[in-house]
């Protein structure tokens, strides 16, 4: 695949972004898991049970948001990307054959 | 390709106001707290998954009828697209379902039928990626569209039929219906757009085979 600096530059930013995406949905999903710590008496009551649920709502609720318009736009920039070079591919072929039919005419 | 930037910054300005709507102007749900907002992303893209397989479904069988390559292309473009709102259903519904029920999964009728209509197009998807592009090949996957697509009738009718956990027929708020259909509006914008770039896509990759052959018999290599 042909493409700028740029462009290249662009994608693995991006694929950076998409891992460090990953990587923090990761962590924070693993403390969905994870068992109370200390203070067990504070942990036990309602107060703190209702606060880590609360929490586990927004996570989720922020994992979803951002992990749907990831893949929503990342197909969007993978179809651009693949537009582009289709651009490319098509215009050098025309060109050729436009050159092929030359010579045969000459 | 010149408007892709234009497009990237109005969606991206629709994003800002739909998630305003989702996230400030909707009032919190009593019972299910933030994770309901998961609802307002959640619905459409099933909405939107379920377009795209009906868009393949009607391609397909145009193509089955007169075996024209733009209902083909057609059919394909519809099922990517379908197939990635149906990604982002399968994503979000977990999260929504772990803090509301606890649990990341059920094996209850409207999660495992609509786990059944994703995998009758993912095996769409995978044999166009992997089985060439012959007519072959082409009618056996349109068949396999028209008898996949009728699957989203039984997705529809799980809970209503077989009961289940899984939300049906939710009662709104005005507000409510605001944010959905705000977000179901932008994303169906998305959808559209998509689909349009990525016929095209597939038309153009058919444009190019078309040329290679013929450079091919002038001898070009």
């Amino acid at each position: 695949m042909v493409g700028n600096p740029a462009s290249g530059a662009l994608r693995r930013g991006l694929r950076v972004v998409a891992l460090l995406g990953t990587l923090w949905a990761g962590q924070a999903l693993a403390q969905d898991a994870a068992p109370a710590t200390d203070a067990p008496a504070a942990a036990t009551s309602d107060f703190a049970k209702t606060q880590r649920l609360e929490e586990l709502r927004y996570r989720h609720l922020w994992i979803a948001y951002g992990a749907a318009w990831l893949i929503v736009f990342g197909f969007v920039w993978r179809t651009w990307k693949q537009a582009e070079e289709t651009d490319r591919s098509l215009a050098d072929l025309k060109r050729r054959v436009a050159e092929m039919e030359g010579k045969s005419d000459g | 390709m010149k408007a892709f930037p234009l497009f990237a910054g109005l969606a991206a300005l629709g994003m800002l106001a739909v998630h305003y709507l989702a996230f400030v102007y909707v009032p919190m749900e009593v019972t299910m707290g933030a994770s309901q907002r998961i609802f307002y992303i959640h619905l459409p893209s099933a909405w939107l998954c379920y377009l795209g397989f009906v868009i393949s479904f009607v391609a397909s069988l145009g193509y089955l009828i007169n075996r024209k390559a733009r209902w083909d292309a057609a059919a394909v473009t519809a099922a990517e697209v379908g197939l990635i709102f149906g990604v982002v259903v399968l994503v979000t519904g977990p999260l929504w379902a772990k803090a509301a029920w606890g649990v990341w999964w059920k094996w209850e009728p409207r999660l495992t039928t609509m786990a059944i209509l994703f995998m009758i197009f993912s095996g769409y998807r995978l044999l166009r990626a992997f089985g060439g592009d012959g007519p072959g090949v082409r009618v056996f996957a349109a068949v396999l569209a028209v008898f996949g697509a009728p699957q989203i009738y039984f997705v529809h009718i799980a809970v209503s039929r077989w009961q289940g956990d899984h939300p049906n027929n939710v009662v709104m708020e005005p507000e409510m219906r605001v944010a959905l259909y705000s977000n179901l509006g932008l994303m169906m914008i998305v959808f559209f757009l998509l689909l349009r770039l990525r016929y095209r896509v597939r038309r153009d990759a058919l444009t190019v085979s078309a040329l290679k052959r013929r450079l091919a018999r002038m001898g070009a290599g």
